[in-house]
């Protein structure tokens, strides 16, 4: 297989907190509805959104909205005795929009379909599909400007807010309480995303990549980030998105004056 | 050791970096990538800007040894002061004797790592001082604006990183930890050309290297950095340089090569191979002479073919090319 890189696709933008976000550390518990969570940081202390829970939540999106969530296209990406554990979607199709963007993991899968029948199958290696992946997701970063001094104030730690949350019993009403500690409404950072483009054996992927991945972003702004998404935290926007374009042969040169081929403020207007 | 022009490479991280488990990111020693990591990933940067025919060309000329350009380990960078690894050997206690090097405790001096390079290559004048793992001239240490203690590289941090079922949501929790560099600091190597018609297009497969990321986890955001190439010059060897330091891993080609190793350690190189035609596929494992490792004369080394059985849509390299420094006359070696 012969793999030419024809140039990439950077598309900045900032990512507004709409609602609270928490994307959990992870010391105690990162389940879903987890509890006493600190929000990640990076070495400064601030918090951050990790590229890979953004490359996550988005992979999971589009196989959803690719109709790519069944039992015969799924795999087991970790199993537990006999019972499939965790299924993502992944596939030898070569022109599969997913695993196309998100890319490919090597070795052999099984599918679940395949492992409920027999828990012991062998699976099928996907090599002859795996390209390097298309999409490189960075860390974002806190831009700290967003986070005003009138907000400080009413922050109860220096760049996040601790959220009181409760569990009532139904019949003695007895509270169990926890907090949550989450970045605030408002709070901005600045992302980066990557979208290679491949001339794979002579066909060239052209933009196809490119807006599936804008389909990625508007799919994830009608969702959420983080955790505690169904009770209101991690409604996200896109602004300021500015797409630019580098060709492979700007390598070669020196400087790195891009010239942004797209700007909008939303993706609405993109 | 060719005559080409020679670059030292500064790459400025903008994100974590990790690198692989082998050498899970402990200390500073630890955080940065071996020479023969560092020409993969350059060599599957030019893959792909170049395509497969003329990458194999490349590889060909490695092989029958005409060094179209050389490449070192990199190494931490603090400022504008350029660390390379303490020559294996080098008998930092007669140095202590003699008052070049100032220490509270003896123990001291064996933690030191990395010492500047122009202090090395011009036998120390001056007086020093153990900081951590540096060894640093004495009056240095407000330069990089840190503590009293040494002059730090950054951070390791540990991030969980959480796969959840599409249907059940049940997640699956792990952990990755990755290194943040500081502003002022990142790791640098060494490059020299020989071959001048390749010149852009090595500094191209660089530049992009930057952009697709060193190390683990790349298409989550970790290993992206941004390059300096900065002309630079060598002091000249002359008859009666009596050392060479290696600045990159060597694999020896011969039984001369290996008896002219005096200070040496051993490393086991091994890991997985990453190319458009494979992923996650073991290779074999090879030995080769670490950074620091001091020769009586010049070598060469080798490129030594690892490619595993059963695995034959290319041949799989591991590069162990010298990249040599004379060190200076009067250098003090332990025995000697």
């Amino acid at each position: 297989m012969d793999v030419i890189l024809k140039g990439k696709y950077i598309i900045k933008c900032k990512i507004k907190a709409v609602t609270g976000l928490h994307i959990g550390e992870g010391n105690n518990s990162i389940e879903i509805g987890g509890i006493d969570n600190a929000v990640v940081k990076d070495a400064e202390g601030k918090p951050y959104i990790p590229g890979s829970s953004l490359k996550g939540k988005m992979r999971s999106l589009m196989e959803f909205a690719e109709g790519k969530v069944k039992d015969d296209l799924m795999v087991v990406a970790v199993k537990k005795g006999d019972k499939p554990e965790i299924c993502i979607h992944m596939c030898d199709d070569k022109e599969c929009p997913v695993c196309g963007l998100f890319g490919r993991n090597h070795g052999k899968h099984v599918t679940k379909k395949e492992f409920l029948k027999d828990p012991k199958a062998e699976g099928r290696d996907f090599s002859d599909a795996v390209i390097p992946t298309r999409l490189i997701v960075r860390d974002a970063k806190l831009i700290e400007s967003s986070i005003t001094d009138e907000m400080k104030e009413n922050l109860d730690l220096e760049w996040t807010e601790v959220k009181f949350e409760n569990n009532i019993d139904r019949i003695t009403s007895k509270a169990n309480p926890r907090q949550s500690e989450r970045v605030p409404a408002g709070a901005e950072f600045s992302a980066e995303f990557v979208v290679n483009r491949y001339e794979v054996d002579g066909s060239d992927d052209g933009e196809k990549y490119l807006s599936k991945f804008i389909k990625a972003m508007k799919l994830l702004e009608d969702d959420y980030l983080g955790g505690q998404g169904s009770r209101g935290n991690g409604k996200v926007k896109f602004v300021d998105i500015e797409i630019f374009y580098k060709d492979s042969s700007d390598y070669e040169k020196d400087s790195n004056d891009l010239k942004p081929i797209a700007t909008a403020p939303s993706l609405d207007q993109l | 050791m060719g005559k080409g022009k020679l670059y030292r490479v500064l790459m400025h991280f903008t994100t974590p970096l990790h690198i692989g488990e082998k050498e899970k990111i402990y200390n500073i020693t630890q955080t940065f990538a071996h020479s023969d990591m560092l020409m993969s990933g350059i060599i599957n940067a030019y893959s792909l800007l170049y395509g497969n025919s003329s990458t194999n060309q490349l590889v060909e000329s490695f092989l029958q040894k005409s060094l179209p350009f050389e490449i070192s380990s990199t190494m931490p960078y603090v400022g504008n002061e350029f660390f390379v690894p303490k020559p294996i050997g080098l008998h930092l206690h007669l140095y202590k004797d003699r008052g070049i090097i100032e220490v509270e405790k003896d123990k001291e001096i064996k933690k030191v790592k990395f010492i500047r390079e122009k202090d090395l290559l011009s036998n120390f004048p001056g007086k020093y001082r153990v900081a951590g793992s540096f060894l640093q001239p004495k009056d240095m240490l407000h330069k990089f604006g840190d503590s009293e203690k040494a002059p730090s590289l950054g951070k390791i941090k540990e991030r969980a990183r959480v796969s959840i079922d599409r249907l059940s949501s049940s997640s699956n929790i792990y952990y990755f930890s990755h290194f943040e560099f500081k502003d002022n600091a990142g790791l640098w190597f060494y490059l020299r050309i020989n071959d001048q018609s390749l010149e852009d297009k090595v500094k191209a497969a660089i530049r992009l290297l930057g952009d697709e990321g060193l190390g683990g986890d790349r298409t989550c955001g970790l290993g992206s950095f941004k390059v300096n190439f900065e002309e630079c010059s060598m002091p000249e060897e002359n008859d009666r340089t009596k050392y060479y330091m290696s600045l990159s891993l060597v694999n020896p080609q011969s039984e001369d090569e290996i008896k002219s190793a005096l200070y040496y350690e051993i490393l086991t190189r091994s890991g997985y191979i990453y190319s458009k035609a494979g992923l996650g596929i073991k290779r074999k494992a090879v030995r080769a002479f670490a950074e620091g490792t001091v020769f009586s004369g010049k070598v060469c080394g080798r490129v030594v073919d690892v490619t595993p059985q059963n695995f034959s849509q290319h041949r799989v390299y591991c590069f162990g090319l010298a990249f040599l420094v004379p060190l200076p006359e009067g250098v003090m070696m332990i025995g000697n």
